[in-house]
Order: C-alpha cells, then structure tokens, then sequence
C-alpha cells in the first residue's frame, strides 16, 4: 500500500527525533545569520510580552512534523480565572489569522463553558470552515478569555476545530480536500494567525456570503446555511485584541547550522515599538497590499507578485526551472548537488526594496542524513503559484521578522507591512 | 498568438476551438482527467462566468466561480481535461475539479507533511500542488499520461 510505504517512510525521515543526538539548539543570538541580513542583536529574554517559540517535533499525536514554532497560551471561560487550561504546541502562523484549538485538547468543563457565537438575529450557532493549502477544518466559533505571556485578549472569538457532529459539513467545504480536525490530522493541537491583518475574512464576509468562510448550523441538526459574519465576531488576530503592545509580533529565531538541529528556540515578542525590547530598530518595513498581504519579490530577473514571508510554510517555496526537483514520498522538493546560495530582492507596496540571500540544499539529503532534526534554514520546494513566492519559516531562522497589522500604528508607519 | 473572447458555449475542442459568443449558458465543466464533450451535466454544479482561450494545440477554459475563485481547465485537441489551475480565497470545489482523481489527493494529503500552506504530490498519475496563505490560495494538477505533445508543464499557470 503506498499510504502505508509513505506514513513509513515519512515516520522514518521524521519522526525519530526520540532517537536523536547530535542536535540541539542553534546559537544564542539572531545577528547575521540567515544569508547575512537583518537580525537585531539578542533575542528577547523572558518577559510580559515575550512567549518562547520552540521548533520541536510536535506534539504526541502529530507525524512529519518540522520546521513548524510553536507556542504555549491560556484559554479560560470569558470572565473566569479559574476554569481555564494551558495548551501547548500551538503553531505561529503569520500567514493565517484567529486562534484555533482542536476540541479534544479543551477539558470539557473549559469546552462546555466557551460559549457559541450565534448569527447574528438567527442565534443559529457560527460554525467555520477554516480552508488550508492542504484540506479544512471544521468547527464552531467561540468567545473565550485568552491569555499568552503577560498578554490578554477578553471576549476573544476564536475556533474550536472538530467539536461538530458528524456529516453536518457543508459539501462547499468538504469538496475542498482533507479534513483536519485532529491533533494527528493537523500536526499540532491548535494554531495562532497572526499575519498582516486582524480578521480571517474580512469584509467580505462581514457583508455577504460567498466565500464559504461561516456557516449557521441549527442546534437541531438540520443543513447548514452560509451566513455572513460582522467584523468582531471573525475569527481575529488575538493581538489586535491585547490592551497594550497590539500593533503587531516579532518572531525571533537563532541562525542555525547548515546541517540543521534538532530543535531551535525563540521567541514571539509582542508589540513593535511598545516596549524596551521590541523596537523595530535598523528593520526594512516592506508594506503589503491590504487584501492579501503580498510583497513583490524579483529572483532572477523575474517578479513574482505573489510574495510573502510566512511562519506557517515550512519550506521556502518558489519557481526555478534550474534547481533539480526531486520526489521524497511522493512529495516534490528542491534537491540540487551542492548546497545553493541564492538572492531575491523583496519589493513592499511602498517601493523598499530589500536584498535577501538564501540557502536551499539537496532536502533529500538533508532530511537522510539527520532523520531527527526539526528546523532546517535551507529546505524548499516549488510553488503552486507561478507568480508566488513564499519566504517560510527556513527565512526566520537567523532573523527578527516583524509583522505589523493592517491600520495599526507602529514607528515603522502603519500597518500591514512585514520587517525585517 | 492567444486570442480570448467572452462566451457562453464552448463548441467543439479541435485545435482552435469554436467559440460563439452571445449565447447564455451555464459554462460547461469537466473534471479534470474528464471528457470535454460531454460535460454539460456538470455545467450547474460550479456556476460562474466563464471565457475560453485557443492555444495551438489546446484549450483554456476559464471560470470564475461565485465565490470569486478562478478555476481554469486546460483541454486538449482530443477533447480531454489534462491540467487544471485555481486561484482565489476560497479553495473551489475540488471533488468537481479533480474528478476522479478528488480521492487520490485527499488520499495524498492525508499522509503526513509538515504544516498547512503547501502541499505537493507527484505520483506517476497525478501531480498537484496547492499552497499560499490565508485569503490568496493557488493550487495546479495535470495528468502526466494525458499532457499533449510537446506541451511545457510551465505553461499551467
């Protein structure tokens, strides 16, 4: 069975990390690194507005899991301080927004007392279809207090992932690929988007249907209906909720070794230019569009449009007919003889541009020669999207990459912009 | 040399295919891997605004969904769907767009792989990709066995 032959093999590629040695930790510091560019100096030591960011091998559960941060926060009842839990192994995403957590890592106590975001004159329970690159997720919209670091976020919507009875997805979203509403489905027990803007949708989905985000789902059973959603009761970026240091993140990582390592340890500052330690500093601020959250990004004498810099893809992914492609599990990577140092210049709406170098080794050999490593700085694989480039989580390694939200201020100007 | 015109039925997939415009019709739809002639009881399940674009050798068919995503089909001079692209906010309805090969992918993206923006596949039947991020996703697939002669990968986009 190839399904089997693939699970094994990816297992074998990924999944040891029990077994490892050899690995441990990249440096201690995010100055030069990652192709010589940004970096700041120390990464931010423990703080109310400092979450430590670990690249592991997921939690218990998840398999083929790398090069993926993730972080701690707290949950509690809207109002409570004592029906609450901590979760671990939720993934930073700044390429998605909303905080999800899949139901069966929420006690049922906590579960029972998150209360259901109804439509609005309906009060027909909101149920979203989260759609990925790589399948959906289904579940209902909850408010719940959250708390992560020193930070917190009251009354806060947010998903919990697969607490829907079953057969009650819509076809509009199951037609879309894979489910993904368990721990060992998503690879982690929750994610945290927080990129470029506050809500997941938008306005268009505050104004209409049609994209097939939200969903009415009767109490009783009977068919979903897709319903539009007003702007506070989306799924929302947790930190354009915060009280203070609400203006965007910094994700911090140390440079790590061409080899890779086994994990790598970093930090989500919260706020940019609200505090001592999160000042936007020498930092380029590269502007996005304000639909999408695109940069422009020029390699090799071609401009992709579609340019992002994102935490939630775990490979750099882009076009480049040169590099040799190769298949590991039926899965393309880029795999060329000799390790690759490669340049792009990144383009913000605001015209900045920024030159950037990136590795990108053979990944087949990568990934064979150290089966346990977790975080890699010089992986990719080709885009979906001929006009796409995507600067993932191997860019981070060796940078401070800061994200700051759609119409909020920051020295830096307003958001959505990305800086490095 | 391209040539794109707005139209309502798309007659015939002979190399530089018929296109009359004028006429008011749901768009036909084929799966991809389907037959191109005999799509029509496809044509209500993706409604949407579709044009079609002659190439030497094969056909564009382009179909803007309600949802505001593009699905675009590319056919072949035997009348087949070979290769299909889709770009918008929301995924399109796969299970109509892959057709046959729906199961394979979700077969494919069940196995494990790190995160949720990417997802490659490159089986000997089938190779897709899909990725982005939250609000802008893109996604390819073609069918090596059904590619024309001469036909460049590359030029799926």
């Amino acid at each position: 069975m190839r399904k089997i032959a693939l699970f094994a093999l990816i297992q074998l590629i990924f999944a040891l990390s029990a077994c490892g040695g050899g690995g441990g930790s990249g440096g201690l510091t995010g100055s030069g690194g990652n192709g010589g560019n940004g970096g700041s100096g120390a990464i931010a030591g423990a703080g109310p507005n400092v979450a430590t960011i670990t690249v592991d091998s997921g939690p218990t559960g998840a398999v083929g899991v790398f090069n993926t941060p993730f972080v701690t926060v707290t949950i509690c009842a809207p109002g409570s301080t004592t029906n609450c839990q901590t979760i671990d192994h939720i993934e930073v995403d700044t390429g998605s927004y909303g905080l999800r957590i899949i139901s069966s890592e929420i006690n049922s106590s906590l579960l029972s007392a998150l209360p259901a975001e109804l439509t609005p004159g309906f009060t027909v329970p909101i149920v979203e279809c989260t759609m990925f690159g790589d399948g959906y997720s289904w579940g209902s919209m909850r408010t719940a207090d959250l708390t992560i670091s020193s930070e917190t976020a009251a009354n806060m919507p947010m998903q919990v992932i697969g607490d829907q009875p079953a057969g009650n997805v819509p076809t509009l979203c199951s037609s879309t690929g894979p489910e993904e509403d368990t721990v060992a489905q998503f690879g982690a027990k929750g994610i945290l988007g927080i990129g470029p803007f506050a809500q997941d949708c938008g306005d268009i989905c505050a104004n209409g249907t049609g994209p097939h985000f939200y969903w009415g789902c009767p109490s009783s059973g009977a068919a979903c209906t897709e319903t539009q959603v007003p702007l506070n009761m989306q799924a929302v970026n947790p930190v354009a909720l915060f009280m203070t240091d609400n203006n965007g993140t910094i994700v911090e990582m140390p440079s790590i070794a061409d080899a890779g390592v086994l994990t790598s340890t970093g930090a989500l500052v919260f706020g940019i230019g609200t505090q001592g330690n999160n000042s936007l500093g020498s930092a380029t601020v590269l502007t996005t569009d304000t639909s999408f959250g695109f940069i422009t990004i020029s390699y090799k004498n071609t401009s992709y449009p579609d340019g992002f810099i994102d935490s939630g893809s775990n490979l750099y992914y882009f076009n480049d007919a040169t590099l040799t492609q190769c298949t590991i599990s039926s899965q393309s990577f880029f795999c060329p003889a000799s390790q690759q140092s490669l340049t792009a210049v990144n383009i913000g709406a605001n015209n900045t541009q920024s030159t950037v170098t990136f590795k990108v080794a053979n990944a087949n050999t990568q990934f064979n020669n150290n089966p346990s490593f977790e975080a890699f700085d010089n992986v990719a694989a080709p885009n979906s999207d001929a006009k796409g480039f995507d600067f993932g989580m191997p860019f981070f390694y060796g940078r401070f990459v800061y994200t700051a939200i759609d119409g909020k201020n920051t020295a830096g100007g307003m958001g959505p912009y990305f800086a490095y | 040399m391209t040539q794109t015109r707005r139209v309502g039925t798309v007659l015939g997939t002979a190399l530089g295919a018929v296109l009359l415009a004028g006429s008011v019709t749901l768009p036909a739809f084929a799966a991809l891997g389907g037959d191109a002639a005999s799509v029509d009881t496809d044509a209500a399940k993706m409604k949407g605004q579709a044009r079609a674009t002659a190439v030497a050798g094969y056909t564009v068919k382009e179909i803007t969904l309600s949802s505001g995503t593009i699905v675009r089909e590319y056919v072949s001079a035997e009348g087949k769907v070979f290769a299909v692209t889709w770009s918008g906010m929301s995924q399109p309805d796969l299970q109509q767009t892959l057709g046959t090969y729906f199961e394979q992918y979700k077969a494919a993206a069940t196995a494990p792989h790190a995160g949720h923006h990417h997802l490659t596949i490159h089986q000997p039947e089938l190779v897709l990709s899909s990725g982005g991020h939250m609000r802008a996703w893109r996604g390819k697939a073609y069918v090596p066995a059904l590619l024309p002669p001469n036909f460049s990968v590359d030029d799926i986009r």
